[in-house]
């Protein structure tokens, strides 16, 4: 097995009885782009919380590296540098966007703390470059940003941590096809700059074929089929899956 | 706020309140000498309910303690710093052992559970005769004849300035931002790998150190210490000093503390203390109608700045989809 491999093998999860994920497995490798498609409420999110330990009710394993990550808390996955993003954004709406990236960058301020001003001083470096061909400040509150600028302040914030494995819950949903455009952009070319693999759950079929190497489809909980988007995306169960939540 | 902006910030307030303590006349001195002492109370409280949102009504606990350590102490011809630190750690610890056992506990649950400290430190102190029974213990000043002295009083500036500055450094630094993570975003403080339940159990710790060095040097200020220092109504002040100054603000924090000791003074001053407690709610009622961010929220109107305390529009709540 390679190194810094995601594997997720036969996850199951119930919740009140009621089975959300059914036998879910796959990998993602060192450099891969991954979508994780299928329609609304077929658990798309609960893989990415299994994967990541904020859901712990789930039978199966979870491993990086090999190292299986059953057992760790939400709070220590990154750092196994295992980041993700959220459907409705994780960020703290009441600060800056400057505070937001010093948070992002919370575990290396905890370990280095000898040396915060100069920490500081980093990170709003790096910030500032991240935002360089964006038109948001530093020192605007994030809930003054429009809903596209707060999905892309929580990517770079993301990226503020070194992901190894980047997981990204919808990060186009809500996006006007402009923005769409320019997230595929921005995605691609940091996937390039600092070679992490990307998981990414995404309803646009357009954003995820443009983006993914690879799909998989999730329906009910269970797992559809994978492939490359091409292929996929062509067959009928797929499109049956989709058309039966025509219009998202 | 930059650290620059900070050191500045509270060298003017030191100097502002050194050359206060030696030209007031004696009872302004003594609301000088209360303002400093509950402004550490009112950072305490807000560390809680104001960074990380929880409340507490238990906060008179350790004010009690750190008043009751060092006169104890005191009496015991052992050093005042010393004596000030002995109570501040041993709050910190029983705040340890509180913050752990309530971690769980949320609201008005939690409200309710840090009641019973007080409560029961109420009926011990009432009941020993080292801490003086209902009469409680007399305080000796720290320097010269009498409590209250210029003197004494800007020790008390000089002290608790470099405290509030410490906290203020703290509140701006990655542990303030953990508090504020935790609050707008448990989900996505925890995506950022901030451990949640130890920020949460910080606040707490080092709310009950800063609340019981004010405690220890309110019993300075005042001369004496009773068992009625452990009442409700000593947490409830210290909450209207968070709330009316500004939550999650430590300069809020300071008009908090004001604001608790002016409004009743302005209301003996003219004669009217009876209609001292009523003064303080109608004024709280009245600030916080107009600026529901607090005190603090009428700086903002007058140096247009980005955040000065919590906003008053909360955060839509998201859940971890
Ligand atoms: N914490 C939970 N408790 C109970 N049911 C849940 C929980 N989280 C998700 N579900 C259910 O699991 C199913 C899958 O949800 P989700 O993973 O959010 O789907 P997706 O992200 O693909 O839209 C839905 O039917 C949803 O109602
Ligand atoms: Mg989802």
């Amino acid at each position: 097995m390679k190194a810094n491999q995601l594997q997720v093998k036969q996850i199951r999860l119930n919740i009140g009885g009621v089975s959300i994920l059914n036998d879910v497995s796959f990998s993602l490798s060192e450099g891969d782009r991954v979508g994780l498609v299928g329609p609304n409420g077929a658990g798309k999110t609960s893989v990415i919380n299994c994967i990541t330990q904020f859901e712990k009710r789930y039978q199966g394993e979870v491993t990086f590296s090999n190292k299986l990550l059953n057992k760790e808390n939400p709070q220590d996955l990154p750092k196994y540098k295992i980041i993700r993003t959220f459907q409705n954004l994780g960020l703290f709406n009441e600060l800056t966007v400057l505070e937001n990236f010093y948070i992002a960058a919370h575990q290396s301020f905890e370990s280095k703390l000898k040396n915060v001003f100069k920490l500081e001083k980093e990170v709003k470096q790096e910030a500032l470059t991240l935002l360089e061909h964006e038109s948001i400040n530093l020192h605007d509150i994030v809930s003054d940003l429009s809903y596209g600028q707060q999905k892309i302040v929580e990517f770079l914030c993301a990226l503020i941590q070194r992901p190894s494995v980047l997981i990204l819950d919808e990060p186009a949903a809500g996006l006007n096809d402009f923005e769409k455009n320019r997230m595929i952009e921005m995605i691609l070319k940091k996937q390039q700059e600092l070679n992490f693999s990307l998981l990414v759950v995404e309803h646009d079929v357009n954003f995820v074929s443009t983006l993914c190497q690879n799909v998989v489809v999730l329906q009910s909980g269970e797992l559809l089929c994978s492939g490359s988007p091409e292929e996929v995306f062509k067959r009928k169960e797929v499109i049956q899956a989709w058309i039966g939540e025509s219009n998202v | 706020m930059s650290v620059k902006r900070q050191i500045i910030s509270w060298i003017c307030l030191l100097g502002l309140g050194l050359l206060a303590s030696f030209f007031l006349p004696p009872y302004f001195r003594y609301l000088l000498g209360l303002m400093a002492v509950y402004s550490l109370a009112s950072i305490g409280m807000n560390f809680l309910t104001g960074y990380t949102e929880q409340i507490s009504l238990g906060n008179a606990a350790f004010f009690g303690i750190g008043a009751y350590v060092f006169a104890v102490l005191q009496s015991l011809q052992i050093n005042s710093v010393i004596s000030i630190i002995a109570g501040a750690v041993l709050s910190g610890i029983i705040a340890f052992i509180v913050g752990f056992l309530t971690i769980r506990v949320k609201d008005i649950y939690l409200a309710v559970g840090t009641l019973i400290l007080p409560l029961l430190l109420l009926q011990v102190t009432k009941g020993m005769d080292i801490t003086g029974g209902t009469g409680g213990l007399s305080v000796f000043p720290l320097v010269e004849q009498e409590n209250g002295s210029s003197l004494e009083v800007a020790i008390i500036i000089v002290i608790t300035s470099i405290i509030g500055f410490v906290s203020s450094l703290i509140a701006n630094s990655f542990i303030g931002r953990a508090f504020h993570a935790t609050r707008l975003s448990e989900h996505g403080a925890v995506a950022r790998g901030i451990h949640v339940v130890k920020y949460k159990v910080v606040a707490f710790v080092l709310s009950a150190i800063l609340t019981s060095i004010s405690g220890s040097l309110y019993g300075v200020v005042v001369g004496y210490i009773t068992p009625e220092l452990f009442q409700v109504m000593i947490s409830v002040n210290f909450l209207i000093m968070a709330i009316v100054g500004g939550r999650g603000s430590i300069t809020g924090s300071l008009l908090g503390s004001a604001f608790v000791v002016m409004i009743p003074a302005l209301f003996n001053v003219i004669g009217l203390a009876q209609w001292q407690q009523l003064g303080l709610g109608i004024g709280m009622g009245v600030t916080l109608l107009l600026f529901p961010s607090g005190l603090v929220g009428i700086l903002s109107l007058l140096v247009k700045r980005r955040r000065v305390a919590i906003n008053e529009s909360k955060p839509v709540a998201s859940e971890t989809n």
